[in-house]
Formats: structure tokens, sequence, C-alpha cells
């Protein structure tokens, strides 16, 4: 019998680079409204847990695409310019709305953007920083992803593996001043080529979807060692399935309704002086309730905040429940492991900070044998595991690659595939010789456009058939930006305004050795 | 440009090249050279190349006639395969020609467990 069950937490950010100097894009929407509604209300919550004397040693991943757009000046003035016009949106609103049920949900939504643009006023808009700050007081264990976000296994050139974990670990060692314990591999898409450069960036754990072992032999554990001596930890859908289930507590009908916003149904010529767009995107102002996911979007009814908050409360009861559950089903020190996209709490569902925080209080108020822990505390204490070989395998719904690879993307591949091939060959010409500044400018670019390139991001989107046009425009784009590196790069012509045009709009990875990424003949 | 598989190749060699895409599939594509293309086009080959998959043993375990300028396709795996390799194989009258050839690459088969649930992106 075990008298305590180990929980990890870990909450992933992604994103993907988006930054365009020329003009508004609203794609780049995606990370105002994280910031504003996910990032900035979970870190608030660390800090009100933090004054309480409450550690929730939540781990969280966060990508170098998203890392950068954090830190970019450019990126934080728009975010600055995007809160200031929602919170004119909203007192627009105030203003016009005399339904007392509306006016309580505006009040909600004024006092949440004042409060988002305090905090980037506090950080100068820089939100890695709070980040930093949590890290080293020990309330999060902060870990990273591939570069940009590839799915591992669909990469053919080991050479660009390498690049993508190496220049994720030096980024994060810049970034973080620390030692990078952990990664997650995107979409937990796990290929055992990948170990050897864990352990040549000396990364320590990563983690698997329940793909990745065989349940009906391995379910005795959730934290193994590959043969290569790298911990993982296996994500358990028992619990996660509460929160990314079909039926999962965010189908509550009290819950706010996702998908009816001001932005789709109030008059276009009004939405766009606070959007700047002439398309109809969301603006976050949202007045109704699921009422019932069977109904359709016309029909719904107007959302009750205390109800809603109340039902946050009882669900986070519920979830501590489950986990506590779990005590015996597990042999010694047992651990269950989650992963959320952090994006779900507060963005897709408004109550999730709530949520999350009750949960936290709830454990810590009624000494719940649930003991909250990040995988580099676990491992300090547990040397000894199993040592098992995860199977190829991803965290899609069929455990492999189809979404990344199916008939409406598959066009990709060939492309990312022979210009990868071109860079190697670039690398290697000029690996043993030395370069200029200005040759060595060109080949971190062209790094970056190759890498840039490779993110998951746009397959994702084209299956799904949404922004489409957007995705296939940044592949075209990164190609041509590489290809055109690469034949300057062999005709000894580079031109520095083309390359300092790109470093302004697509600078991702400050330090980049591009002769480590050269074809080694041995491995 | 426009993204279209058939654009000339960046590498002016023949190559193919297989990607997992789930337990049961791969898809396998690839190019030629620009003289084998010249070479199809004047039918100095048959249009048809064969694509054959052979397992860890190096026994042929699918061959495939498919023309030789689709670029792409998706191929079925028999169950039970540890590895893959893809061959790509030339025709004309008097003889046949190895083109390409990718891997072996490991496969590792897990379990067929559908989730009950579909996950909230």
């Amino acid at each position: 019998m075990n008298s305590k069950v180990n929980y990890i937490m870990l909450l992933h950010a992604h994103l993907p680079y988006i930054n365009h100097l020329d003009s508004n894009y609203v794609e780049e929407n995606w990370y105002f409204e994280n910031v504003v509604e996910s990032y900035i209300p979970f870190l608030r919550m660390i800090e009100r847990l933090s004054n309480d004397g409450i550690n929730p040693n939540i781990t969280v991943s966060l990508s170098p695409t998203l890392c950068y757009m954090m830190e970019n000046e450019f990126i934080e003035k728009k975010l600055k310019n995007y809160i200031e016009r929602r919170i004119s949106l909203i007192e627009s609103e105030i203003s016009v709305n005399k339904d007392e049920r509306i006016l309580n949900i505006l009040e909600l939504y004024h006092k949440n953007a004042m409060d988002a643009l305090e905090f980037i006023n506090k950080y100068s808009s820089d939100i890695i920083t709070p980040f930093k700050l949590y890290q080293n007081q020990g309330l999060v264990e902060i870990i990273t992803t591939p570069a940009t976000y590839p799915i591992i296994p669909l990469l053919v050139n080991k050479e660009t593996i390498d690049a993508q974990i190496t220049l994720s670990a030096n980024d994060y060692k810049e970034r973080f001043l620390k030692k990078l314990n952990g990664i997650y591999l995107s979409e937990c898409a796990y290929d055992e080529r990948v170990e050897v450069y864990l352990n040549k960036n000396s990364i320590r754990y990563f983690f698997v979807d329940d793909f990745a072992i065989d349940l009906n032999k391995d379910s005795k554990y959730t934290h193994y060692k590959t043969e290569n001596g790298i911990s993982f930890f296996v994500l358990d859908y028992d619990i996660s399935k509460f929160i990314i289930g079909e039926d999962s507590y965010l189908s509550n009908p009290v819950y706010r309704e996702f998908y009816k916003d001001i932005g789709y149904e109030k008059d276009i010529d009004y939405i766009s002086k606070f959007t700047l767009s002439k398309e109809r995107i969301p603006t976050g102002i949202k007045y109704h309730r699921i009422t019932d996911i069977n109904k359709p979007i016309d029909d719904k009814e107007i959302y009750d905040i205390n109800m809603a908050f109340k039902r946050a409360e009882s669900d986070s009861v519920d979830f501590l429940n489950k986990i506590s559950s779990k005590i015996n089903s597990y042999k010694t020190d047992p651990v269950v492991v989650t992963c959320f996209n952090m994006e779900i709490f507060g963005h897709r569902w408004f109550e999730g900070i709530h949520f999350l925080e009750s949960f936290f209080r709830n454990a810590r108020a009624n000494r719940n044998p649930v003991q909250f822990i990040t995988p580099s505390i676990y491992l300090g204490n547990n040397s000894g595991s199993p040592v098992l070989n995860p199977y190829l395998s991803s965290s899609s719904d069929n455990g492999f690659f189809d979404k990344w690879l199916n008939e409406k993307n598959d066009f990709i591949y060939p492309y990312v595939y022979e210009l990868t091939k071109k860079y190697i060959g670039i690398i290697n010409k000029f690996t043993n010789s030395s370069v200029n500044a200005e040759t060595d400018r060109a080949l971190k670019q062209l790094t970056r456009e190759i890498l840039l390139m490779q993110s998951s991001d746009w397959a994702t989107l084209i299956t799904y058939d949404t922004h489409k046009d957007y995705s296939i425009f940044r592949i075209e784009k990164h190609y041509n930006n590489a290809l055109k590196i690469i034949n300057d790069l062999n005709s000894g012509k580079i031109s520095v305004e083309f390359i300092r045009k790109l470093e302004s709009e697509n600078f991702v990875f400050n330090s980049i050795d591009w002769k480590n990424f050269a074809t080694k003949s041995v491995f | 440009m426009s993204f279209d598989l058939n654009t000339k190749s960046l590498l002016d060699e023949n190559y193919c090249v297989i990607l997992i895409q789930n337990s049961s599939t791969i898809f396998v594509f690839w190019k030629f050279s620009d003289y084998k293309n010249y070479q199809f086009e004047k039918g100095f080959y048959k249009k048809d190349i064969t694509i054959k998959l052979l397992d860890e043993n190096n026994n042929c375990v699918v061959d495939i006639p498919v023309e030789w300028n689709k670029a792409r396709l998706y191929v079925a795996l028999p169950r039970s395969l540890n590895s893959v390799r893809v061959e790509i194989y030339a025709e004309n009258s008097n003889s046949r020609e190895k083109l390409s050839s990718y891997g072996p690459l490991k496969i590792s088969y897990m379990k067929e467990t559908k989730k009950d649930y579909i996950k909230i992106k």
C-alpha cells in the first residue's frame, strides 16, 4: 500500500513563430489571445498560490518559437496595442448593453484585460521574465520542445534532428541560465533516433503517450528508462480524459461557450474598428454558456459567472479524487503524469484557471495524498526504474503520424527533404574552412529558415483546413528564402540586405553554431 | 513557385524516401535526375517503375508497378515487418535497373488501442 501518489502536471505551451513586419495577419492574434487569456492568468495564479504558501510544482514546457515571440520587442508593442483595443471594445460594449447579466460578464472581461495590461507594463511586455522568476523560486520547472516543433519521426535527415534538439537545448541554457533537464517532444512523437541527441545535450527525461508502451504488459509503472539511460514518463489518459476527452469537464452546460463570439455576430464595420481586420475573427468577448452541446450556436443561453465558477470548483475536487484513486494502481512510489496544452486553461476553457487554482488549494486544504512534484524532483528521489524502449508513437488520436502526413499535406515532405539535403550539403562545404562574417550570417539565417519550414504546425493546419493558405504561404516563404541563400552562397554573392531583412523578421535562435550540423562520419 | 509534386527536383539525382504514416501504411516519395527523367520521357524505359518493399531478411514483401512520374505512393505494410527497405526499379525491353533505394527503416509495432475519446485541440 502506498501512502501518497505523486502527480506531475505538465502544461505545454507552444505557438508557431509568427512575426510580420509589413502587415497585420490574423494569425498573429493567436499569440495575443493566449497571452491575455492563458499565460498571464496562469502566471497570476502561480503568484497567488505562492503568496499563500502553496507550491504547485507545475512542469511547464515552453517551445523556443513561443519564447522568441515572448521576447520580441516588435511583437510586444503589438501585444500592448491588442490589449488596449480589447479594452476599448469591452468599454464600447458596456456603453451599449443594458442587460445586467451581460454587464456582469463585461465587468469581468474588463477586469481581466486591465489586469493583463498592468502585468505587461510591470514586466515591459516580456512574458518570459515572470516564468524565469517562478522557476528560480522553485514554483515551476520549465522544459523545452524541439526547436521549431517538428514531428521528429517525419524528419528524414539526422542532422536536422540534431539541430532541432541541440539548438533548443542551447537556447534554453542561454534564456533560463540553467541546465536543461527535460524535453516535451513535439506531440510526444518519439523515434529512437532522437536519443543520441538527447544524450548529447544531457537531457535526462522526456514524455511519451501511452501508445508508446504495451499497456497489457507495462502498465505497472509510468516511469521507465530507455536502454540509453534516458528517463521517460508515460502520460496517463485515464486521468487526462477528464480534461481533454470528448465528455470532459469542459463540455458542462454551465461553462462558457467558446465558439459563440461577438466577432462573428456583430456588425463587421463596428467590430473591425477594434480588430483591425476585415475578416470575421474572434474577439474573446462571449456572452453565452454551452447550454447543450447539441444545440445550435444561435440557441445558447446567457452565461452565468457564479454558476460556472462554482462548477469549476466542484470539478477540481472531482479531478483531485480521480488522481488520489490511482494511489494503488502503480507499483512503488507511484507517479501519475498528465500533459495539457496551457492554452486550454483560460483561452479554450474560460474557467480553466479557476479550476487549476481550486485544484491546488483543495489538495493543500484537505491534506490529500496527492503530492505535486516535478520530473526532476521525482528523478532525484528515484534512481532505479525498469528499462523499456518505447515504440515509435505520438499523442495523436491513433498514436501515429496521419495528422501530419496525409493526402492533404504530403506535398510538403519532398520539398523539405530536398531543401534539407541541399542545406546539409552547403554546411558540409563550409564546415572545414574559415568563413567571413557575411557567410556566417547567411548560414545562420539559412538554418533558421530550414527549421521554421519544418514546424509541424503548417501540416496540422492544412490537415484541418484551417488557415491553410497562411500555412502554405509560410512553407513557400521559408523555402524560397532558404533557396535564395543557398544559391547566393554557391555563387559567392551574398545579399546582406536580404539577410538583414530576414533577420529582422524570422529571428529565432541567437546562437547558431551551424558547423555542429555538418554530416558526421560516425554516430 | 507553386507546390506541385511534379516540379523539378532540387537535387538532380535519383532518390526515394520512406516516411511512416501509421502501423499499416508507409508513404514513399521519389524523384529522378534530369537525365533519367529525359530517358523516361523518350521511352527508353517502360512508363511504369516497380516499387519493391523488402523485409529485414531482404525478402520482397510488396511489389507494385506505378507510373514513374507519380512521385509518391501510400503502401500498405504486411503486419509482420520489423523493418522495411524500399527499392525502385525501371525496366526496358532488355533489362531491369535499380534506380534508387532507401532504408532499412525500423518499424516498432505497438498495440492498436483505440481511444474512447477525441482529444480537444
